[in-house]
């Protein structure tokens, strides 16, 4: 199958997953100035910026999980009451109820875990373990499993794999790589790590080329 | 990459448990021997014996008799039982105020967290006993005023460990995750909320019981409390202090040290409890 990514930038905004003129900032500081930043269904999008520079505010702007001062983002539909565009973190520790069985952290994600039991994403002895019981790397892996069994129209992955070693790295991109080709659902990919971003991207953004007002440095 | 066993448990942890949960059944065990002896002396604590007043502790009568004669040990089983009572119901009045004001505020936020910090700031500002006494007075003293004056006194601090805990869980990262997975507020609040809170409302409520059963005793002693004629530990302490200096004091130091064991009994259930329940703190 070809990537079907390039056939679906035509397909109609609405689908697509969109931060328009975004502002966003703690207190007097604006973290991020007018902002625009646009991912088609299917695509792979890298996200380059030094640390600081407002990535991770954006991936949460993206995601729903803080709202811009300013400005809007836009994204399809979500399946019931899951968002569409689901954010992944660097700590999977964190993003776990650290009191819950592996089993009850996927059904988050859906009643039904066979999708992702049957690939190389988990494995099922995991399921009766709790989160400090696995590595790292098995760890993003429930993480990503989780957000994909909510069948997501994105993901937004922060720095999924920057605390992961280089066999879990290549492992995790590969899978969700599948599913783009597929054409299952988009990728925001932000990392600080410009090889990684040209192997696995479509086309690459970086955070100062993104934002439209000269940043200013002081 | 293949998944290592995670089945074998440390088997030092179930041990710890073990012992710790068979303590915690002896204790409780203790405590209903307590009641139900402290409701069977009743009458022996009541009667006189003026053939036998003022004698010291003895093999076949272990706390001696006082003025009148009557039998310090069922005295002191009845004050125990009294203690208990007035504790449980002081502390779970407590901790109910606590859970209910922590989870307005943080559930409602904004002005119901200003108005439930500014109380909380309010009652730990003024001096507890202060507190306690006035509002045993105001209320007329008795059995029911110092149960409402502890009750009233003791939720702040429970309070606060309860917001922290809450608001904790609901900034958590994983909580987030929960909501953009279209976990509903209810369930989030059923299935990450109310389980980690639990073991912190179970310990504060065993760990507030010792302070209710002191205060109590002090309400008593100080003759603000329950009414004199009953035999709480409070009052008999009261009591045995006009006659201390005369050498009997048999009076004071036994009732005195059974009160001491029993809130030291309590204090270890809920430190027992909490290095189960909630092992992290407790190891900080």
């Amino acid at each position: 199958m070809t990537n079907l990514s390039r056939d679906l930038t035509t397909t109609p905004v609405a689908t697509a997953l969109t931060g328009t003129g975004l502002w966003f900032g703690y207190r007097n500081e604006w973290i991020i100035r007018d902002v625009t930043i646009h991912v088609a269904p299917g695509e792979v999008v890298g996200l380059w910026g030094p640390s600081g520079c407002g990535k991770s505010t954006l991936a949460r702007l993206l995601t729903g999980r803080l709202t811009p001062a300013k400005g809007s983002v836009s994204s399809p539909p979500g399946r019931g009451r899951a968002r569409s565009a689901q954010l992944i973190l660097q700590h999977s520790e964190l993003s776990m109820n650290p009191r819950w069985k592996i089993r009850d952290v996927l059904a988050e994600g859906a009643h039904d875990l066979r999708p992702v039991l049957d690939t190389e994403l988990v494995h099922a002895t995991w399921l009766d373990s709790f989160p400090h019981e696995l590595s790292g790397g098995e760890l993003q892996r429930v993480n990503l499993a989780r957000a994909l069994l909510s069948r997501p129209a994105y993901l937004v992955a922060d720095e999924i794999t920057a605390s992961l070693d280089a066999i879990s790295q290549v492992q995790i991109w590969r899978i969700i790589l599948d599913g783009t080709t597929r054409g299952d659902y988009g990728v925001l990919a932000i990392s600080h790590d410009m090889p990684l971003l040209e192997r696995i991207a479509d086309r690459i953004v970086a955070m100062h080329e993104v934002s439209q007002t000269p940043q200013e440095h002081n | 990459m293949t998944a290592p066993a995670k089945t074998a448990r440390p088997r030092l942890l179930g041990d710890r448990r073990t012992r710790v949960l068979a303590y915690l059944v002896l204790a409780a065990a203790v405590l209903v021997g307590i009641v139900v002896a402290g409701t069977l002396a009743q009458d022996a604590a009541r009667t006189p014996h003026l053939d036998a007043v003022n004698k010291g502790p003895t093999a076949g009568d272990w706390f001696g008799t006082d003025r009148l004669g009557r039998d310090m040990f069922a005295r002191t089983l009845v004050g125990l039982r009294l203690s208990l009572l007035v504790g449980t119901t002081a502390a779970l009045a407590s901790t109910v105020i606590a859970i209910v004001l922590a989870s307005l505020s943080v559930t409602i936020g904004g002005w119901a967290e200003t108005a439930v910090n500014w109380l909380v700031d309010l009652f730990l500002a003024l001096p507890h006993l202060v507190l306690l006494i006035l509002l045993a007075f105001a209320l007329g003293g008795g059995t029911r005023a110092v149960i409402i004056a502890v009750a009233v006194t003791h939720w702040p601090t429970l309070t606060r460990v309860l917001q922290a805990q809450a608001r904790q869980v609901i900034s958590s990262e994983y909580v987030a995750t929960s909501r953009a997975l279209g976990t509903s507020t209810f369930r989030l609040a059923r299935r990450h909320l109310v389980p980690h809170l639990l073991p912190h409302f179970v310990v504060g409520t065993a760990l507030m019981f010792p302070h209710a059963i002191l205060h109590e005793a002090a309400l008593s002693f100080l003759g603000l409390g329950i009414d004199p004629t009953q035999p709480a530990i409070g009052i008999l302490l009261a009591d045995s202090m006009k006659v201390l200096s005369a050498g009997m004091w048999w009076l004071a130091v036994l009732p005195g040290v059974c009160l001491l064991a029993l809130v030291k009994l309590v204090d270890s259930i809920g430190e027992n409890l909490r290095s189960i329940l909630d092992p992290r703190s407790y190891h900080l």
